[in-house]
């Protein structure tokens, strides 16, 4: 490209095509914290859930703060490749969702710490159901059918989880709920995460490898 | 009647940057570079006459070992870009 003059038309021809060609990037590279967060909880949970079965008390379990240390760790960890792609206004829209989504975890993990006094697994789905409207909104705005699916699976995962646990507290007083129920509810919210979170992000992850393999299919 | 073009926009590798640098919040060298495919040492002659008109800010650090210059377009920048096509649709108007 020379430092040439343009006619009006040429002009208007390169300011669309420069525009058009920044606007590219959508969904790519969003698979790795999707993968970080969705595999730390899955892993988090099934440790609480062995814990459980091997007879820990769970009202006072402290485990679950592992989620938000191990995350950050391997975020660290695992940084994104640095590369020469732009920061559009689309990844500022998204990094300030995901930053109210888990500003907003933090006084449900804070209630957490409360559990030995009134144990209310309904905790679960509060956070199920911000990681699946942070998920839902992320796939919206990058026009990712992958995440608006998986958000919206994540919030009927939701329903379920406020179902059982409706059931639960409604239980006539002879069954009072065991732990074999409540222990139901950390798989039921596990099961979440890997829909959610952990199959697509394999999913974009498989794509971005793909599309950097065959450059010219954007074209 | 025909508005005046800016004369620092109405060429074709500094109105490639700026059409760039308008739908994005920074971008680096290596990518203006992409995108306009300009050479190195002209890219970096139009950016500086960008920059000394205040059109975009530059910023030079280094990324690891390897020197990252990142742009951004200014307010004043962002200003002329739109002036800059309101003249031209008095011209594909007509």
């Amino acid at each position: 490209m020379e430092e040439r003059k343009l006619d009006a038309q040429e002009s208007l021809e390169l300011i669309t095509r420069m525009i058009r060609n920044t606007r590219q990037r959508l969904e790519r590279h969003s698979g790795r914290p999707f993968l970080i967060w969705g595999y730390t909880t899955v892993a988090v949970s099934l440790l609480n859930y062995s814990l459980n079965i091997a007879g820990a008390d769970p009202a006072w379990s402290l485990s679950w703060f592992l989620i938000p240390v191990l995350g950050i760790l391997l975020m660290r960890l695992f940084p994104e490749k640095k590369s020469s792609e732009p920061r559009t206004e689309i990844d500022r829209i998204v990094s300030a969702l995901w930053l109210v989504c888990s500003l907003s975890l933090i006084p449900i993990f804070s209630l957490c710490l409360f559990h030995g006094w009134n144990y209310r697994p309904s905790l679960f789905a509060l956070i199920t159901l911000v990681m699946s409207i942070g998920t839902a909104a992320t796939g919206l705005i990058v026009r990712s059918k992958i995440y608006t699916a998986a958000g919206f699976l994540g919030m009927a995962g939701t329903a379920a989880i406020a179902i059982w646990d409706f059931y639960l507290k409604h239980l006539p007083a002879p069954q009072r709920i065991d732990c074999y129920m409540l222990n139901n509810e950390i798989l039921i919210f596990a099961a979440i995460f890997v829909v959610m979170m952990v199959i697509p992000g394999h999913i974009i992850n498989y794509r971005t490898r793909h599309e950097k393999q065959t450059p010219c299919s954007r074209n | 009647m025909f508005k005046e073009l800016n004369p620092l926009l109405h060429s074709e590798l500094r109105l490639a940057v700026m059409s760039v640098l308008i739908g994005v919040e920074s971008a680096d060298f290596v990518f203006l570079r992409q995108q306009t495919g300009a050479t190195a040492g002209n890219l970096s002659v139009q950016l500086d006459k960008l920059a000394k008109a205040g059109y975009i800010d530059i910023e030079k650090s280094f990324r690891g070992r390897m020197p990252c210059t990142v742009c951004r377009i200014t307010d004043a920048g962002r200003d002329a870009f739109e002036e800059y096509v309101e003249a031209l649709q008095t011209y594909i108007k007509r």
